[in-house]
């Protein structure tokens, strides 16, 4: 692992990432499985139904109360987690050899940052962590492993990759394991529409999908001046951006991303906006408890009561 | 020089020019690129920004454009190639009698034609393409339709040609019907100059005037009452002398006198008095001094040399006893105050007889002796073959022919004219011939000398070619296609490049 994301490392120390809801039978992890086993860590009662085992049966409570329980114990699980990363030409933006000193990364360097940071918080628990990298060339695998140099192999091989070209990122989704965790990095200025049915076939598998959008802070914050601007993927995209055109441009780049957040969410699965410009500790901590969700929940509460009230505007 | 037939078609080319130039200035050009993952949510419309610019871009594509306009417009407004040396050409009318001595014509000109170009039309019966025309002699009116012919045609054969200056030369013994001069005059829109002739021409049409006035052959009556003595001691070699021949030929009474004594010629010329008194004017004794020049440009050995004066004042001179004409003509050698040269020439002309033969030139007029005389005779080529001045009893002929001994073209008729030069009387003593005070005064008017267009001689029955080459227009409007082409691969090549330029350096301003 290259000595860039030390810092982020240091900072990640002791975050633990649990999975935001129960996991399937698994080899005895850090999460929370759905599996009732037999481990010494008691939950509940439940009226004992035919078919239950006769060993689980809590002899005493039966002898005092004279009716037949049942001792239930949560499981603990392993989940493996899966990095899905878009390496598309437009993560390259803004371009890394013309970047200024102080600049904010680029949002391919922010999609690194994040699988490393979130594999090695992973990688701590001892959850097998994999990668599916979409590039040009194809997609690029490294298989799922606990032991210790997976985090930096896969650290490797994501500095190794250069972006290019416009990559699909929903057949990778359906490369990974059914009962693992996905998370998906990117832009979403691909395949969304097609990534979000896979999304939703997974999820309703059992899969937990996370998804980062990375948004760069210029795509937020465009130049003055008149351009013509190029969809790096698509040359035949031309637009010319001037002052006037940015107030319909912010406005529609937010609708894209409110859409986006609530058909990922509606797919059943996590979203997360990243932007560049975000410290990444920060980040990747929201995103390993919870509050990320709970922020988005928030906002989209929010913004839901701004639409309703501008619609009572409007009725009135 | 390239000419149009439709010049406003060029004009409108340079203005389109300027207008594109322009355009260039303030043009609407496609502004920096910016690689931006997010373009598509931007505005969709047009992709190009109107700026203006105070320094000309794409330079190249600039005068790629503009020279394929003016060239492609130069190919429509009709270009003409003309040579430098188009412009006014010189028609140069005279009658055929004087044919042989274009040389003498020429030099004529040379003094009023500034340089230009000269056509000659020779007018006579002699010449059957102007048949119709003919009879300059006869009557001088004849030159300007003549000339209108002969305009015409070379309008059509040469139409760079921008004005035609009209000279016609008068000659002499001719005559002039004003009526039909000032008839014709009127069909000729530019202006006429009538060329006297030269003081030594006039000499020698008074000669012919002369002659023509007695009866009998005209070549024999110029000398008729002349003595002709020769400067050779011995007899023998004077009888085969061809030069003594040809004296002999034509003048009945020719002597030999010792080339030593100067006084013997003119005890020889005693005789010879009473015999000039016949013609009552002119020369009353010719003498010829042969023998061999042996220096160069500096005074002759073997030739006594004759003290010169200029021809003005010799015309002063007391001719009342008739003149005396020395003619020098050695036998090989240079004359005095000629420069010795070898070189060869294919004829002789004088007074309108041309002997073509292989002749030895020797020695050619330098510059500075024909400060005081004139030319009287030419080899092919224009140079001077023999020269007069003056002389306090008369004049000094030089001749620069040199004849072979056992040659008999002196003998031949074609040798009158350098004879009849030879044996003339000295040109200040002449009376001039002069042609008519009004037609002169005619000749001029209403142009004031200009040169006639050649518009005027254009025959609208010819079919007018769109360039002259034909090739010019297609040559230039290939260029324009060819220009165009490259312009727009060059402008085909500029957008791959931009586009490679932004995707890899991201903005580009």
């Amino acid at each position: 692992m290259t000595t860039a994301y030390g810092p982020l490392l240091d900072a990640l120390r002791g975050v633990r990432w649990p999975a935001r809801r129960a996991v399937g039978a698994a080899l005895p992890g850090a999460h929370r499985s759905r599996q009732r086993g037999t481990s010494g860590e008691f939950t509940e009662y439940r009226l004992y139904r035919q078919g239950d085992d006769p060993r689980q049966l809590d002899w005493k409570l039966l002898g005092r109360s004279d009716r037949a329980f049942v001792r239930l114990t949560d499981d603990r699980a392993l989940v493996s987690t899966w990095f899905v990363l878009d390496a598309s030409l437009s993560m390259a933006f803004p371009d890394e050899r013309h970047a200024l000193p102080g600049a904010p990364p680029s949002k391919w360097q922010v999609a690194r940052a994040l699988a490393v940071g979130l594999g090695t918080v992973a990688n701590a628990s001892t959850d097998p962590v994999g990668a599916l990298i979409a590039t040009a060339d194809g997609t690029t695998s490294i298989a799922a492993r606990t032991r210790r140099g997976t985090v930096g192999e896969i650290a490797r091989a994501l500095d190794a990759l250069q972006c290019g070209g416009d990559t699909s990122m929903a057949p990778l989704l359906a490369m990974a394991p059914v009962r693992a965790r996905i998370v998906v990095i990117s832009d979403l200025l691909g395949d969304l529409d097609a990534m979000v049915r896979a999304t939703a076939q997974r999820t309703a598998a059992g899969s937990i999908v996370e998804c980062l959008h990375v948004v760069a802070a210029e795509e937020l914050t465009l130049p003055t001046g008149a351009y013509l601007a190029r969809d790096p993927e698509q040359p035949q995209v031309e637009r010319v951006l001037e002052s006037r055109a940015v107030v319909a441009y912010r406005e529609r780049f937010d609708a894209f991303r409110a859409e986006a957040a609530r058909r990922w969410r509606g797919a059943g699965a996590g979203y997360t906006e990243v932007r560049t410009d975000a410290p990444l500790a920060r980040v990747i901590r929201q995103i390993t408890s919870g509050q990320s969700r709970l922020e988005a929940q928030h906002d989209l509460g929010a913004r839901q009561e701004m639409r309703d009230d501008s619609h009572e505007r409007r009725a009135r | 020089m390239i000419r149009f037939a439709m010049p406003w078609l060029l004009g409108a080319g340079v203005l389109g020019a300027i207008v594109i130039t322009a355009l260039h200035f303030l043009s609407v050009r496609r502004p920096a690129e910016l690689l931006l993952p997010t373009a598509r949510f931007l505005d969709e419309g047009r992709v190009r920004a109107v700026s203006r610019s105070a320094q000309p871009s794409d330079l190249l594509l600039l005068v790629l454009r503009v020279l394929a306009l003016l060239l492609a417009c130069a190919a429509i407004a009709g270009p003409r190639w003309m040579s430098r040396d188009r412009g006014t050409v010189n028609l140069f009318v005279a009658d055929v009698r004087y044919r042989a001595d274009s040389m003498s014509m020429l030099q004529l000109l040379s003094a009023r034609a500034h340089g230009n170009p000269t056509t000659f039309v020779w007018g006579g019966r002699r010449d059957s393409a102007t048949e119709v025309a003919s009879g300059l002699q006869e009557d001088l009116a004849a030159a300007l339709p003549l000339a209108m012919r002969a305009a015409t045609a070379l309008v059509a054969e040469r139409p760079e040609v921008d004005s035609i200056a009209l000279y016609v030369y008068a000659g002499a013994g001719g005559t002039v019907s004003l009526d039909g001069w000032r008839a014709w005059r009127s069909t000729w829109p530019g202006g006429v100059r009538v060329l006297e002739p030269t003081q030594t021409e006039r000499a020698r049409d008074t000669t012919v005037e002369r002659k023509s006035d007695g009866a009998g052959n005209a070549a024999n009556d110029v000398t008729a009452a002349t003595i002709v003595s020769f400067d050779r001691s011995a007899p023998d070699e004077l009888l085969r002398d061809p030069v003594r021949s040809a004296f002999t030929s034509r003048v009945p009474s020719v002597t030999a006198s010792n080339a030593s004594s100067a006084s013997s010629a003119s005890s020889a010329s005693t005789a010879a008095t009473a015999a000039s008194a016949s013609s009552g004017r002119g020369v009353r004794e010719i003498r010829v001094q042969r023998g061999v020049e042996t220096s160069t440009g500096g005074a002759a050995a073997s030739l006594p040399v004759a003290r010169s004066v200029a021809l003005g004042d010799a015309r002063q001179r007391d001719t009342r006893n008739g003149e005396v004409v020395t003619i020098r003509w050695p036998e090989s050698g240079v004359p005095t105050g000629w420069q010795p040269m070898t070189d060869t020439a294919t004829g002789v002309a004088a007074r309108g007889v041309a002997m073509v033969g292989e002749w030895t030139r020797t020695a050619h007029a330098t510059t500075s002796m024909m400060r005081d005389a004139v030319p009287i005779a030419w080899w092919s080529d224009g140079q001077v073959a023999a020269t007069e001045r003056g002389s306090d009893s008369g004049c000094v002929r030089d001749v620069a022919i040199v004849v072979p001994p056992a040659s008999d073209m002196l003998l031949d008729a074609s040798a009158n004219g350098l004879m009849q030069a030879l044996l003339a009387p000295c040109t200040g003593t002449a009376s001039a011939w002069a042609i008519p005070a009004l037609l002169r005064n005619d000749s001029l008017d209403r142009s004031n000398g200009r040169a006639a267009p050649s518009q005027t001689f254009q025959r609208s029955d010819l079919p007018k070619p769109m360039s002259s080459p034909h090739w010019l227009a297609p040559t230039l409007l290939a260029l324009a296609l060819l220009l165009l082409i490259l312009e727009w691969a060059l402008r085909d090549r500029e957008g791959p490049e931009a586009r490679a330029d932004a995707a890899s350096a991201g903005i580009r301003t």
